[in-house]
């Protein structure tokens, strides 16, 4: 647009690599004109993804999500807390995205990324609104103590579609979750049995008899996709999103 | 087709009033307040609880020199502030920082003063519903005002998915947030009436309830043997026919 044309003249001698680095905009265009994009995919097709359930053993539940290159890991931890009086039988759920240094150059220590907020609160919109999760199974004694679940999302490589995978997995960690079990304290305090054993203490009355998982209703899930001039593009890269977006 | 009853009256397509003045900020080098609602008299805002209006005030300042450091520097930047009503600034405004930021760099014409930045401050002044939508069109007003070059105006305007499944135009805090399934916990607007020697407790955003006054506790809903659908008015008065 405003460019200059050099690019005209030096493309024959240039190589590839030496071409995406200087003219992008160019190089992915000459890609969109036929249909297909640098990695060989398709302009609809999303990248593979992988998921595996149960990456942090010591949570209650987690997962790690790739799509492509993008890494999530999804951890959650439960804890006994009071529910609010205007919702005394309901548990809670707090979410949270984070994007530590390790997964992209542009992160630097300190200086907090501009999309972290963001894909943390569009991800609680989007799981609390769903109503994949009934808050009133996370209840134990109805008025007394109820589950908090920490959900904690890291991104550990950040090639693109942050939200699709970060979704993918608190996802798959609220399959994965097993509520743990809990006796009732003579003080009336809740108290989680440790995976060690009490042997012979089942003089108490256990309040929940088993792990226990939660029941999911509808899954939500998301393809984010770039609009560029007249192509729309599924599942963007980093590259892709940094370079289309400035059209 | 099913007509569903909106609290204000409105039909599910029909937007509130607009409401746009511009270059109200001298000091700004453009500045623009959008508003959509009625902001009728003292006495609305007062019986109604919250005023029917959202109201933001949108400032431009720009283009500056220099662009931030993650910034290309062959185009100019577009760099939005969100300044909430009330409270410190958290994740609602980053995301409403960053979709603003997205709609004002694709209708501005970049490529004109490069290596530049251009700051759109947006104050929210009131919250009645379709918030960002209002921050939107203020913000285009804004820099219309202050010249920046662009290729076309920017519109936003609000959907909703009601209860039953409509979609509903510009919808009001409270629709907002009924969809959402939170109940409204500041409801103004109720009232406890007798009728028959029965009691009745009604409130503005639901059917009336059959209650019993001494221990308080709701019997169940009354709709008038299925003849009556949809909330009373707040305010009922008794009056007395002398015949």
């Amino acid at each position: 647009m405003g460019l200059p044309n050099v690019s005209g003249d030096l493309s024959a001698e240039m190589e590839v690599d030496a071409f995406r680095r200087l003219f992008p905009l160019r190089f992915y265009e000459r890609h969109l004109s036929e249909s297909i994009r640098p990695d060989a995919r398709p302009l609809g097709r999303a990248r593979d993804t992988t998921l595996a359930l149960g990456a942090v053993a010591s949570a209650d539940g987690s997962a790690l999500a790739k799509i492509g290159s993008t890494t999530m890991l999804a951890a959650i931890k439960m804890e006994v807390m009071s529910p609010s009086t205007d919702s005394p039988d309901e548990g809670c759920i707090a979410i949270d995205f984070h994007m530590p240094p390790i997964c992209s150059p542009i992160v630097r220590p300190g200086r907090p990324v501009e999309a972290a907020p963001v894909v943390s609160k569009q991800l609680s919109d989007t799981i609390l609104s769903s109503g994949m999760i009934n808050l009133k199974e996370l209840s134990l004694v109805s008025g007394k103590a109820a589950w908090m679940a920490y959900l904690d999302i890291y991104c550990l490589d950040a090639d693109g579609a942050l939200f699709d995978a970060a979704l993918l997995s608190a996802v798959a960690a609220f399959s994965h979750l097993q509520i743990p079990i809990v006796f009732l304290n003579d003080d009336g305090k809740i108290v989680v049995v440790s995976e060690e054993g009490e042997g012979g203490k089942l003089d108490k009355e256990p309040v929940n008899k088993e792990k226990r998982k939660l029941t999911l209703r509808s899954l939500p899930f998301s393809l984010t996709c770039i609009l560029h001039k007249n192509y729309i593009l599924a599942d963007p890269t980093a590259e892709e999103e940094s370079i289309m977006e400035l059209l | 087709m099913m007509e569903i009853d909106r609290a204000d009256g409105r039909t599910p397509n029909q937007l509130r009033p607009l409401a746009c003045s511009r270059n109200i900020l001298h000091r700004a080098h453009g500045s623009a307040s959008w508003s959509q609602g009625n902001s009728l008299s003292f006495f609305w805002f007062w019986s109604h609880g919250s005023a029917g209006d959202t109201k933001v005030l949108a400032a431009v300042y720009g283009p500056k020199a220099g662009t931030k450091k993650n910034e290309n520097p062959e185009k100019a930047c577009i760099e939005v502030i969100w300044k909430p009503k009330t409270g410190q600034i958290g994740k609602l405004e980053k995301e409403y920082e960053m979709i603003l930021k997205r709609t004002l760099q694709s209708i501005c014409i970049l490529t004109i003063n490069p290596n530049t930045t251009t700051s759109v401050i947006v104050q929210v002044v009131h919250d009645d519903g379709a918030l960002l939508t209002c921050a939107i069109n203020a913000a285009c007003a804004a820099l219309v005002d202050a010249g920046i070059p662009i290729k076309h105006l920017a519109v936003a305007i609000c959907c909703c998915l009601a209860e039953d499944g409509y979609v509903i135009l510009d919808p009001t805090k409270l629709e907002e947030q009924l969809r959402f399934g939170k109940v409204n916990k500041d409801l103004c607007n109720t009232n406890v009436f007798e009728h028959s020697g029965k009691f009745y407790s009604i409130a503005e955003n639901q059917i009336a309830q059959e209650i019993d006054i001494i221990s308080r506790e709701t019997l169940g809903n009354w709709d008038v043997n299925g003849a009556w659908k949809r909330p009373f008015s707040s305010h009922p008065k008794v009056l007395d026919l002398q015949t």
